[in-house]
């Protein structure tokens, strides 16, 4: 299989668990509920890249009250880590 | 209880155990930056603005809520923290509308503190919002604007918590959550009484008073009316606040003042009023008590409490007191003792209200309150008080008209609405109207001189106070609550025939009565209520009369107009009934 290929599944598993993130957030710590549906935003290609979205899953990730939040900031991490360019617009 | 330990920003601290994180950090002089906090009442770490590092720990953890253990070392500002909190206060500014220079809270808000504070110059994330919730101005007192609001929970923990209320909670869920009535109410259509303490606390504009000014600068300029303004006990002590003068501290003469320069034609005081409502009230009790009525009677010049009473307990009004507020005697007497007297056309007078509250709003529109227009059996004459201002909105005039507040001279309020005593300046704290009662119900009961006149049992923050009074070989008994929670648990015990042997019950809606009402100045906490408690004191102490039923002014007017109290007119004019809302 190509990266291309790689990649695509990787977006595909990266929207699935984002979806179960923003899905269980509930609304009660702000990073958590704003920074999901900003990364949201962003795996539509439409939202922050690079540094900012790091900051964002930083913030997510040591800031948020409870494991949705912080487990939503440590994938944000991750991906940007391995697959940056699924944030950027036409991935 | 066990002292502990901790090392904050290097420096050693004895605490004691159960303190925060956010508590020992200030007794080291490190104000950790906070925005949904609000001590003792909203402790939810919902904006994570205060996060600190903790070693050993991976995660940060919020100082607010996190209570201190024994050998912690805490770092409160180091380059992760400050990049976290500003990328938090960022995604909450992304979704918030940038309205500063057109806002009612420009310059009065904690949100636009903390971006200053936290020095964000730009906001980078952009892309959702709640921008299209709706406006809600369905109630009389308050609007919500919850496109400002960035849920901080702390309107959700008074009003069920302080207010035991409920009308707003946390809808929805992550990003979609919002704070608002459930199932997409208005809040008009809810048990809210229009109390104003979630407007108090709201870090923002997302709650805030409405806006009535505009009506007061209209009628002010109106040659064809007669517009008279009337003064809350608990305003001369709060007036101050939002002109950089110390809480608390008595600017009665100055803000006479102020409303002569904005234009009033006369200027007066709902003490006047409450001296009336002492002598109607006090004859109502000593009619229930030696005619066998219901007892124990209730106080009924708190409309947020009149409210919650008429939604939650319905059953029990006919132990509230008939007698209306001292704002709606006032305006009672205003448009027909005064009219008469001046030889004023009614129809032209228009009654101002400076209140501490926004449920006075609500009271003013109450059909019921209309006494006037029955009394002239004139339907032009609409209502008794016309505008009810809350502090936050004289003050908002005052700057607007350039008036140099703090170095005003004193000035005397007008005849004859104008003289007060003592006991009605204290109407504005909780225990006041009590305290006033005793004072004239003991002298009219046994003809005797009252010596001892301060009743300190009455006084102060305590959620629920007692006193027993001997008058006559009667051992009069009475309570004090404050805050719909103390309001609630005499309910209770009412409900549960636990105050049988109880005489009269004071209830202020708002904590620490009047002096904290939802319309008084931002900030009012704790601290500021005290401050304006003392001041009330202060003015009580230092006035010529102290008693109700020796202010001259009252005298006259029932020589003149009322005969007695409890007399036909005084029922026409004074006296209200109220509504169940079950
Ligand atoms: S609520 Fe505060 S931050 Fe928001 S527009 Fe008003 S002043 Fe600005
Ligand atoms: S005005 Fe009072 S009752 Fe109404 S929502 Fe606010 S706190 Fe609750
Ligand atoms: S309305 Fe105000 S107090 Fe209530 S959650 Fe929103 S910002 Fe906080
Ligand atoms: S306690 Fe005072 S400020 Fe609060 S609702 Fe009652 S009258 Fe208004």
């Amino acid at each position: 299989m190509s990266s291309g290929g790689k990649e695509a599944q990787a977006v595909e598993l990266a929207r699935f668990f984002f979806d179960l993130v923003r899905r269980e957030s509930c609304g009660e710590c702000l990073p958590c509920a704003l920074g999901t549906r900003q990364v949201g935003v962003a795996l539509e290609g439409k939202g922050a890249e690079g540094t900012l979205l790091r900051e964002i899953g930083r913030a997510m990730k040591q800031s948020s009250k409870c494991g949705v939040g912080r487990i939503g900031g440590a994938l944000v991490l991750e991906l940007l880590e391995r697959y940056p360019a699924i944030f950027k617009a036409g991935a | 209880m066990a002292k502990l330990t901790v090392t904050i920003d290097g420096q050693a601290v004895e605490v004691e155990e159960g303190t925060s994180i956010l508590k020992a950090a200030a007794l080291v002089g490190v104000r950790i930056p906070t925005l949904c906090y609000l001590e003792n009442i909203n402790e939810v770490g919902a904006c994570r603005i205060c996060v600190v590092e903790v070693e050993g720990k991976e995660d940060f953890v919020t100082a607010c809520n996190t209570p201190v253990e024994d050998g912690m070392v805490v770092r409160t500002n180091t380059p992760a923290l400050r990049a976290a909190r500003r990328t938090t206060l960022e995604l909450i500014l992304s979704d918030h509308p940038m309205e500063c220079l057109t806002c009612v809270r420009n310059g009065n808000c904690e949100l636009q503190a903390l971006a200053a504070q936290l020095n964000v110059r730009a906001v980078r994330v952009s892309g959702a919002t709640h921008a299209d919730l709706p406006r809600d101005d369905s109630t009389s007192g308050i609007v919500r604007d919850p496109r400002k609001c960035i849920v901080c929970h702390r309107c959700i923990s008074v009003c069920a918590d302080v207010q035991t209320v409920g009308a707003i909670e946390l809808q929805g869920q992550g990003f979609d959550a919002f704070v608002g009535p459930p199932a997409n109410l208005k809040l008009a259509e809810t048990r809210c009484v229009q109390c104003g303490q979630c407007a108090l606390v709201c870090p923002t504009a997302a709650i805030v008073e409405k806006d009535d000014t505009d009506k007061v600068w209209t009628a002010l300029l109106d040659p064809t009316k007669h517009v008279v303004v009337q003064t809350a006990p608990a305003t001369r002590v709060t007036i101050g606040d939002m002109f950089g003068l110390p809480p608390g501290t008595p600017v009665v003469g100055k803000m006479v003042a102020a409303l002569r320069r904005l234009g009033f034609d006369a200027v007066f005081d709902t003490d006047f009023a409450a001296d009336l409502t002492i002598m109607e009230e006090g004859s109502e009790l000593i009619e229930r008590l030696t005619k066998g009525g219901v007892l124990p009677q209730f106080t009924s010049c708190s409309p947020g409490w009149i409210k919650f009473i008429e939604h939650f307990y319905p059953e029990f009004l006919p132990h509230v007191s008939t007698c209306k507020s001292p704002q709606q005697m006032f305006g009672a007497v205003a448009k027909t003792y005064y009219a008469q007297r001046q030889g004023i056309d009614p129809e032209s007078i228009f009654v101002v209200s400076v209140m501490p509250c926004t449920a006075k709003k609500f009271e003013a529109e109450r059909p019921e309150m209309n006494a006037a227009s029955r009394y002239w059996n004139n339907p032009r004459i609409a209502r008794d008080v016309d505008v009810v201002l809350t502090s936050r909105e004289l003050g908002r005039m005052l700057k607007q008209a350039g008036i140099d507040f703090p170095n005003l001279p004193d000035e005397e309020y007008d005849e004859p609405l104008g003289l007060s005593t003592g006991a009605a300046a204290i109407f504005g704290a909780t225990g006041g109207v009590m305290e006033a009662a005793l004072r004239t119900a003991y002298e009219l009961v046994t003809g005797k001189t009252l010596e001892q006149i301060d009743f300190h049992a009455v006084r102060g923050l305590d959620g629920i106070k007692e006193a027993v009074v001997p008058m006559n070989g009667i051992n009069v008994k009475v309570m004090v609550g404050h805050g719909l929670r103390n309001a609630r648990q005499i309910m209770e015990k009412l409900k549960a025939g636990e105050l049988k042997d109880y005489h009269f019950i004071e209830i202020m809606c708002c904590p620490g009565g009047c002096i904290g009402g939802g319309g008084q100045p931002i900030p009012t906490d704790t601290a500021v209520r005290q401050k304006r408690i003392d001041g009330i004191y202060r003015v009580d102490a230092a006035m010529p009369y102290r008693k109700s039923h020796e202010n001259p002014q009252i005298k006259k007017l029932y020589e003149e107009f009322l005969e007695k109290p409890l007399s036909h007119k005084s029922h026409a004019l004074l006296h209200t009934h109220y509504t169940p809302r079950n």
